[in-house]
């Protein structure tokens, strides 16, 4: 059976799942089950030829999806309805933000269901940012407090490769899910409220992004820099992450600090603090050889043990109603600090238009970012880029409205 | 370690054959050079020279090939540049364990974005980055020299795979034309000629959408037929309709050959292609292909297919036209434009089963020209067929969308009422008698100077008159008789001529000249 992954855990990502699966192999030992590594991009073209050359392609029978790609691959026909095989009927046991992704708009068919979420919150070193500032948890409420201790802490540690932000970006770059709580945080969105006009181009929309886009160009996060040549915040190279998975991700398994790292929401704007909330889930393509057995690895891979073992394994959220309580429970601590980053959180919607939406965007932000890096980016390039973003959606959306 | 040349010629057998594609290459090759190297991880990248960005595709570590991502951006005046752009080896001077950079180039045929110029062959560059995690055992010159080899020969791989990954598109190309030429012929002789066309479209080529416009010589418009999504969805584009004149739209300058890019087009040239259609020399359409909804670039290669396609798809669309237009012939009356007796009788079986299932009402005008006959005779046929076109025009222009009239014969019409009862019948045949009885023909080389129309009509309906569609038919023409029979000019529904109503002498006419009723007794 093909299963493809997104890099959940980076380079771990097969060695974590060849872990988890184990004990899937001693259940069922007839059931071979082989990984595919896929980025984002990767993936999604690979979808898109799934049903354009059926006959030739390689089709994978179980794949992990970003949360609002159920809509689009199940209106093109790529996923099974999981409600109509022998898979879940109701999506009662995950949590509740997360069940309209998991069926076509407007109906209460099952096209896919969560396996780990995350949520973004900023890490801090205590140790870092009590030297900056008298109480770091007041000042970095609010984005212009957070970044003044940015600014702080660069002037303070300034050269040896420091870097007041870590970039959690896998890719090392920025992308629109990155910008989106800072663009929520100042009113804006990337949708309208009906989800049926862009809104990316507005000028609260535009603040956000260049909010976050200001700590690359003051040099406040290291940018499209090679991997590993950056310190960590271990190593004392970095003091803050703004990060969607959690706090323990930001420490190599096995460390042993003698720092504390604390966990707070998004540094808040005039709209409050919002987080971005996206969840991975699993699906089972239509054209899929192995259903069976996809099904029944679908199914274990569901169970809300199984879901926090994998979630502790890649350091994310469990999307099981039981496994989140469990999580959130485990700690005073943690259900004083996540209880409040979860409430605030957002998500993007499930409709048709919203990965080839975020596709665009990415590859608009990715422009940008060479821009940035350059020293050439400017804001009238980012409001130019958005308007040209706007038209194409909206045309697309007056096509593939839900 | 063997011999750097032993160990090139094992590597060189095992990566020197047939992979499914280069992905497949390169996960064999990474993992066979972590093997040789002694490496922790191997790394493949795509290097952009013009956007000076080195952007990961995949990387080996822990027996596994994975595709992840990564971007640095190299600077201009950087070493690794260097590099990258003559060759050699590069010692990452920023990692904090050993690690190399070994470029690699090859040829590639075809693949290109369509917007882009066309190459015949084109180089691509990338690199390997060969690291020794937490190591400090850092690379001897042998093993750089061996890793270049190495580098060297997944270059030719490369090449080969990406070549023969381009004739099997080459081929699925080819057999998807020919599946196409085969709906193309299907689609001559069927109704939904067009709309098989462009699925076929959508569905052997693999775009998102499909768009097809025509160009209609007459209004001088470009007119929007049809559009196929990967959903199955078919629209008409009926509403979009754009005047055929320079500068109006890129679409009308597009088929005028005045297109020259602009900032939409330009933003688009890799998702979206444009296709003018000529018939004979002449502009026939434009066809519309685009991937807006997966963003994937349609390649050089489709647009070459797409291209040399071009006059058969004009030429299937022109069939199809014409189909169209022949069944039109065969279904519709030249003169009055109304539909043929054989049409209708189809129509009138599909509408009574309708009827009768749905227990729906329906009625029936059976309609006849008053002294045609002697327009013919006395005026001539010229007239006598102005007399028709007219009749049918007042026809068209006054019934419901669902109404289905037909010229049974010479100066018979029937008129169908789908969902109408006996008043609703009623009123349309006042209707007409009134717009027909208003109807001048100028006939200037007789003393009269103009000639005025009259109609006689029957009505008959179901359930009331009839319970089934002969008996409907049968009905409306005996009504029609009874008028005919009683002063022509009226209507008559059947109930009321033959039935309790008329037989008690009420009144018959509902509608009649100057409004007047007559009783049938005066008859």
């Amino acid at each position: 059976m093909q299963f493809w992954v997104l890099p959940n855990s980076g380079t771990q990502t097969v060695a974590h799942l060849r872990a988890l699966l184990m004990e899937f192999k001693r259940e069922h030992p007839d059931t071979r089950v082989d990984i595919s590594v896929l980025t984002r991009d990767t993936l999604w073209r690979r979808l898109f030829e799934c049903q354009r050359e059926p006959r030739t392609t390689e089709v994978a029978d179980l794949v992990q999806i970003p949360h609002y790609w159920t809509a689009l691959f199940a209106r093109l026909g790529i996923l099974a309805e999981l409600s109509s095989m022998d898979g879940p009927s109701s999506l009662e046991e995950w949590i509740e933000p997360l069940r309209p992704h998991c069926v076509l708009p407007g109906t209460s068919k099952i096209y896919s269901v969560p396996w780990c979420m995350d949520v973004t919150a900023l890490h801090y070193r205590v140790d870092h940012l009590r030297e900056v500032c008298a109480n770091p948890d007041e000042q970095l409420s609010k984005w212009d407090g957070f970044v003044a201790a940015c600014e702080a802490l660069a002037e303070k540690r300034r050269g040896g490769n420091y870097f007041p932000l870590e970039n959690a970006n896998l890719r090392g770059s920025v992308n629109i899910r990155d910008l989106l709580p800072c663009i929520w945080n100042r009113g804006g969105d990337i949708f309208n409220t009906e989800c049926t006009r862009a809104a990316v181009h507005r000028d609260e929309s535009l603040r956000g992004m260049e909010d976050f886009l200001k700590l690359f160009s003051k040099g406040l996060m290291p940018l499209m820099r090679e991997r590993g040549s950056l310190g960590t915040m271990l190593e004392g190279k970095a003091s803050m992450v703004l990060s969607r998975r959690l706090s323990q991700s930001v420490l190599p398994a096995g460390s042993q600090p003698d720092f504390e790292v604390r966990t707070l929401p998004v540094p808040g704007e005039i709209f409050g603090s919002h987080s971005f909330l996206s969840s991975y889930n699993l699906c089972i393509t239509k054209s899929s050889a192995n259903q069976r057995d996809a099904m029944t690895l679908l199914k274990w891979l569901s169970r809300p043990t199984v879901q926090l073992a994998y979630s502790r394994l890649v350091h994310a959220f469990p999307p099981s109603a039981h496994g989140f309580e469990q999580f959130i429970f485990s700690s005073h601590e943690r259900m004083r600090t996540y209880a409040g980053i979860v409430a605030g959180a957002r998500s993007l919607p499930n409709v048709m238009v919203c990965g080839t939406y975020v596709a665009v965007l990415d590859q608009v932000i990715s422009r940008l970012a060479m821009e940035l890096v350059k020293g050439t980016y400017s804001s009238g390039m980012l409001m130019q880029e958005m308007v040209k973003v706007q038209v194409e959606m909206d045309y697309l959306m007056s096509l593939y409205g839900d | 370690m063997s011999q750097p040349t032993e160990l090139l010629y094992k590597y060189h057998k095992e990566i020197n054959q047939p992979f499914p594609d280069s992905r497949a290459l390169l996960s064999r090759a990474l993992e066979l050079m972590a093997q040789h190297l002694k490496l922790d991880q191997v790394c493949f990248f795509a290097w952009e020279p013009m956007e000076s960005l080195l952007s990961l595709q995949l990387v080996w570590r822990g027996g596994a090939c994975m595709d992840l991502e990564e971007d640095i951006a190299v600077a201009d005046d950087s070493p690794l540049r260097t590099v990258l752009e003559s060759g050699g080896v590069y010692v990452s001077q920023n990692l904090n364990y050993p690690a190399i950079y070994v470029p690699v180039r090859w040829q590639v045929s075809g693949r290109q974005p369509a917007g882009r110029p066309a190459a015949a062959k084109m180089t691509r560059m990338g690199a390997l980055r060969m690291e020794r995690l937490g190591k400090s055992w850092s690379f001897s010159s042998r093993e750089k020299e061996l890793a270049r080899g190495l580098a060297d020969e997944l270059a030719q791989n490369l090449s080969h795979a990406e070549l023969d990954q381009f004739n099997r598109e080459q081929l699925g190309r080819a057999n998807a034309l020919n599946e196409l030429t085969a709906v193309f012929a299907s689609s001559i002789r069927v109704d939904d000629g067009l709309k098989l066309i462009l699925q076929g479209i959508q569905k052997y080529f693999g775009f998102d959408r499909v768009r097809l416009y025509l160009v209609n010589h007459a209004e001088h418009k470009l007119k929007g037929e049809l559009s196929a999504d990967a959903r199955g969805h078919v629209r008409s584009l009926a509403h979009e309709q754009i005047p055929l004149q320079p500068g109006v739209h890129r679409f009308a300058d597009i088929v005028l050959g005045n297109s020259s890019g602009d900032t939409v087009t330009d933003k688009y040239r890799d998702t979206v292609l444009y296709l003018p259609l000529t018939v004979q020399g002449k502009s026939a359409g434009l066809l519309i292909v685009d991937n807006l909804l997966s963003q994937q670039p349609i390649l050089h290669d489709d647009l070459v297919s797409l291209s040399s396609f071009a006059g058969q798809i004009a030429l299937a669309v022109d069939n199809a036209m014409l189909f169209e237009r022949v069944q039109e012939l065969s279904q519709y009356d030249e003169l009055t434009k109304l539909p043929l007796r054989r049409y209708f009788n189809e129509r009138f079986q599909e509408e009574m089963y309708r009827a009768e299932r749905f227990s729906q009402p329906m009625a029936l005008i059976w309609m006849d020209i008053d002294f045609f006959k002697e327009v013919n005779d006395t005026y001539g046929h010229q007239v006598g067929d102005q007399v028709l076109r007219e009749v049918g025009r007042v026809i068209l222009s006054n019934l419901r969308k669902i109404d289905f009239p037909c010229r049974y014969g010479g100066d018979e019409i029937i008129i169908l009422l789908p969902q109408s009862k006996a008043d609703e019948a009623r009123a349309i045949a006042g209707r007409l008698m009134q717009e027909i009885r208003d109807i001048r023909i100028p006939v200037p080389f007789a003393k009269v100077g103009e000639i005025k129309i009259t109609v006689s009509q029957g009505i008959a309906t179901y359930p009331g008159d009839a319970s089934s569609g002969e008996e409907l038919l049968t009905r409306a023409d005996e009504a029609l008789y009874w008028v005919k029979s009683h002063g022509r000019g009226t209507v008559a529904q059947y109930s009321e001529a033959f039935g309790k109503k008329a037989s008690t002498g009420s009144q018959l006419f509902v509608e009649g000249e100057g409004s007047r009723t007559k009783n049938r007794q005066q008859k």
